[in-house]
Parts: structure tokens; C-alpha cells; sequence
């Protein structure tokens, strides 16, 4: 199991990580997609916003690619639609790829639903326990009718 | 199509597709709620969190339904139409489940949510107090990174081999969610049905994808063994409608769709370019092979998008031997214009 200040470093860096790209990704609607695509040269604003949580998602990969596409030389034109992948060279791994997983989750699954229904003890009165109010208020102060958190997470 | 980006490209068929997903998705949320403070001593939000969760599972298993049953029977193609606004409402609905149990759960503490839901079951105490939620939070963030890039601007820029892949993920985000149920609401005092039903959902959909994957394995296994130079057999030319097309595996592992159009046969890549639809399933309208999953189209004799769109796929050479159809194997460069094959009774 991490640390706790291993945790505490994992979700500082996932904000900060979300912070840049929030901040990308409406500079990668403005200006990038239409860099990167030129299709997306008359897009709509609708596509605009709708293009920003992925490219703050993937903004380490666009911005490296927007930056091949500014520093470019020019060379024959673009023609957009020679970028669209023939999926059938894919295809038979994509379908190999998608079976080899499944029957590597079956197993995976079936032991996780195992192990959970072997490990089961409900207490009698504790459930449903979040039907009650949150078992650890604001400030730190524990609520005296609620039962015991478990773990830092509060109850289950 | 293609020809610009816009936020959603609906058409009438895609709307009523729509209306109809967010409107069972909203009675689904009210209902239960309404339903459940009437039945219950329940927090409305507890209701809300429960509704939002049970929902976004119902769907994923419906959408996880889907694809295999449209491989086993084209009557199934329509929901494939628009698969993907359905996976944004379930992600939606998933977000809400989250939204939810982390401001009841993690939102009223010392330590802010995010470090509260990972530090949860830290120190390890067994298998009975593992923690579920950083489970269903990996879940969510393969169902985000899913969600955001389902636009058709990710798939032509991410390419196709890596935007499958990355939402073939949701293969390992139904692991996570079956692990999250079980060690997590299965672990309280509820309706021991509630594991039975957990079980039967997790063998429905595993069945339906190794049989449907088992199927393609041995259809590309034939694929793979017919000879690279040998024309393939096709059948004979009364086998196809007008208007439709035949299925044929060719070497390479390829499909090659062998469409009948105006008296005459004319073979194009049997794949579409946009999500690897089967166009063989497909039929001509208004002298275009049009997709049957979300209507791609492509001019029959030579594979080109009709202008202002510009896919394009390979195009096959065809010939007739008495009655019989024969399609070469090697495939021309996507958009190459061969006149149709005609049998001898249609020949000028």
C-alpha cells in the first residue's frame, strides 16, 4: 500500500498536471487543433469547448505535436483525409487484442468477486450506514451518533 | 462527416436516439429517488448516489452488450448507430455517482477528498476492508479519458490504432467497477441477490465478448490461410440483391464488401474508414455504399467519400467466370475508380 506522503505527492502532482491542462487545452481550442488539423480550421465554438477536456488530458502529447506542426517546413499539401487509418491491417490485432483481454480479465474478476464474497461480514446495524449523516464533520470533529469511520476514507 | 468539426453532428435519427437515452436516463434517477424515499428511511442524497451508480452500470453493461451482439445479428446495428453519446451518458451518470459519494463520504474531513479517497484502507487490513472507491476512481478516470476524446476529431488525430486501444480501456474500467461493487456494497447488510445479479452481469457480458471474439479469431484464421496470389470466389452473381453487398475475407486478413449496383458488381474494402463499421451490412443509397453504423458513405465504384468529404478506402478489382463472381485479392490504393463488372447479359 503507498505511503501517505506518497499519496499526498501522487494527488499534488494530478492537480497540478490538471492545472496546466485546463489552461492548454483552452489555448488548444483556440488556436492548436486548427494547427494540428486542418479541419478543424472552421470548426464550430460548440467543438471548441468540446475539444478542451481531452486536450487537458493529453496536453503533453498535443503540445509537443502543436509544435511540430508551427516549427514544420512547408511542404505538399495536406491532404486530410490520407491520415485516416485503413482499420483493417488493425483490425485482426485489435480483435486478438480485445479477446487475449478478456480472457485475462475472466479470471481477474471472477477471483475479485470470490475473495469479496468470501470476506463478507456484515455487522448487524451497520448497514446501510451511510443512510446516516457523515460520520466525521467539518474541522475534524466526530459526530457522536454516527458509527466509526474506517479508515480515512470515512464509512463505507 | 468530415468536411468541418462541429460540437455534436445530429441528424434526426441521431436526436430521437438522444431523447430517448437521456430521458430514461433522467426517469431512471427520479424514479429511483422518488421511489426510494417513499419506500425507505434514506438521505435523498444517498438515494441520488445510488440511482446515479446503479444507472451508470446498467448502461456501461448495455453498451459492453452492444458490439458482440451486432456481430451475431445485424438486427443489432442501429444501437451501434450512436453508441458513443451513450457511453457520454453513462460517464455523466458515473460522475454523478462520484460527485456524490465523495462530498458525502470525503467532503466533510480533515484531509481534502482526493487524499482522503486514495488514503482509504491505508494501512492495509485485509481483503474485507480493501479500499473499493480508489477502484471505481480508476474506473472513472478510463470513463473520462474515454468521454473526452469521442469526438471524431481524437479519433482521426489520435489515429485508429491508438484511439481503439485507449478505448478498448473500458474493458479494464468494467473490471475495476464489478471489483468496486463487490468490495464495496456487497461488503454491507444488503440482499445477498445483489451478488447473484453482480455474477450473472459479469458472465452475460465476459460470454458475449470471448464468443464474439472466438467467432472473429477463426474467421481471420480462414482469412489468413487463403493463398496471397489466388483470386477468391465470391459466389454466384444471383446471390447478392441489388443494392447490397456480399462479405468476402481475402488475404491479409482483410474484408472486402462485393456490392450489386445498377446490374453491375463493383468491390470495395469491406471496413469503413471512420470506426471499422462492416459496409457489407450496409446498403447503396443514392449510388453510395452508406455505413451501417453511423453512414459513413463512399461512391461504390471507387471507394471516395462524395465531395466536400474526403475519406477514402481500397477498391478491388472483380471478374466473372460463367455465373460465377471472383475478386482479386490485392487491393488498390484507397479511392481508385474501377469500372463495375458486369455479367454477360448486362454488357453493352
Amino acid at each position: 500500500m503507498p505511503s501517505p506522503a506518497l499519496i499526498e505527492f501522487l494527488v499534488e502532482s494530478a492537480v497540478l498536471y490538471a492545472v496546466l491542462g485546463m489552461v492548454f487545452g483552452v489555448a488548444f481550442a483556440w488556436r492548436g487543433a486548427a494547427a494540428i488539423d486542418p479541419v478543424a480550421r472552421r470548426a464550430t465554438l460548440g467543438f471548441r469547448v468540446l475539444v478542451v477536456p481531452g486536450a487537458a488530458l493529453l496536453w503533453p502529447m498535443l503540445a509537443a505535436r502543436w509544435w511540430r506542426a508551427v516549427t514544420a517546413e512547408a511542404g505538399a499539401p495536406e491532404v486530410p483525409g490520407d491520415r485516416t487509418d485503413i482499420w483493417s491491417p488493425a483490425s485482426e490485432r485489435l480483435r486478438a487484442r480485445a479477446l487475449a483481454l478478456w480472457l485475462a480479465l475472466v479470471p481477474v474478476i471472477a477471483a475479485a468477486i470470490v475473495v469479496a464474497l468470501s470476506v463478507r461480514r456484515p455487522a448487524a446495524g451497520t448497514s446501510p450506514d451511510a443512510d446516516r449523516l457523515p460520520a466525521v464533520l467539518p474541522h475534524g470533529s466526530v459526530s457522536t451518533d454516527a458509527p466509526a469511520p474506517r479508515g480515512a476514507g470515512g464509512v463505507r | 462527416m468530415s468536411v468541418s468539426y462541429r460540437a455534436v453532428q445530429w441528424n434526426r435519427a441521431k436526436k430521437g436516439y438522444d431523447g430517448w437515452v437521456v430521458g430514461v436516463a433522467v426517469a431512471w434517477v427520479l424514479g429511483f429517488v422518488a421511489v426510494g424515499a417513499a419506500t425507505f428511511d434514506i438521505s435523498p442524497i444517498i438515494l441520488a448516489l445510488r440511482a446515479f451508480g446503479t444507472g451508470a452500470l446498467a448502461l456501461l453493461v448495455v453498451i459492453l452488450s452492444i458490439g458482440p451482439l451486432a456481430r451475431f445479428t445485424p438486427r443489432m446495428a442501429p444501437f451501434l448507430y450512436n453508441r458513443r453519446h451513450l457511453g457520454v451518458v453513462m460517464f455523466l451518470m458515473a460522475l454523478g455517482h462520484a460527485a456524490l459519494s465523495t462530498l458525502w463520504y470525503h467532503g466533510f474531513g480533515v484531509l481534502d477528498p482526493l487524499t482522503s479517497i486514495l488514503q482509504s484502507g491505508v494501512p492495509f487490513e485485509g481483503f474485507a476492508s480493501l479500499p473499493f472507491q480508489p477502484l471505481g476512481l480508476a474506473a472513472l478516470v478510463i470513463l473520462f479519458a474515454m468521454a473526452a476524446t469521442s469526438h471524431d476529431f481524437w479519433l482521426r488525430n489520435l489515429s485508429a490504432r491508438t484511439w481503439k486501444a485507449l478505448h478498448q480501456m473500458v474493458y479494464v474500467a468494467f473490471a475495476l467497477i464489478v471489483a468496486h461493487v463487490a468490495f464495496g456494497v456487497l461488503q454491507s447488510d444488503v440482499w445477498p441477490g445483489y451478488a447473484w445479479i453482480l455474477i450473472a452481469v459479469v458472465a452475460w457480458v465476459a460470454a458475449l465478448h470471448i464468443a464474439a471474439g472466438v467467432r472473429a479469431f477463426r474467421a481471420d484464421r480462414r482469412a489468413r490461410a487463403l493463398a496471397a496470389d489466388g483470386w477468391v470466389q465470391v459466389g454466384e452473381v444471383d446471390e447478392i440483391e441489388e443494392g447490397r453487398a456480399k462479405s468476402v475475407l481475402v488475404a491479409d486478413q482483410r474484408t472486402v464488401a462485393v456490392f450489386r449496383h445498377a446490374g453491375g458488381f463493383s468491390a470495395i474494402s469491406g471496413v469503413c474508414a471512420h470506426q471499422g463499421g462492416p459496409l457489407a451490412e450496409g446498403r447503396i443509397v443514392d449510388g453510395c455504399v452508406t455505413c451501417p453504423w453511423h453512414g459513413y458513405q463512399y461512391l461504390v465504384d471507387c471507394g471516395q467519400s462524395p465531395p466536400p468529404f474526403f475519406e477514402r478506402i481500397p477498391t478491388y478489382e472483380l471478374r466473372i467466370e460463367g455465373r460465377t463472381l471472383f475478386v482479386s485479392p490485392q487491393a488498390k490504393p484507397p479511392g481508385t475508380a474501377i469500372p463495375p463488372c458486369r455479367p454477360p447479359e448486362a454488357r453493352p
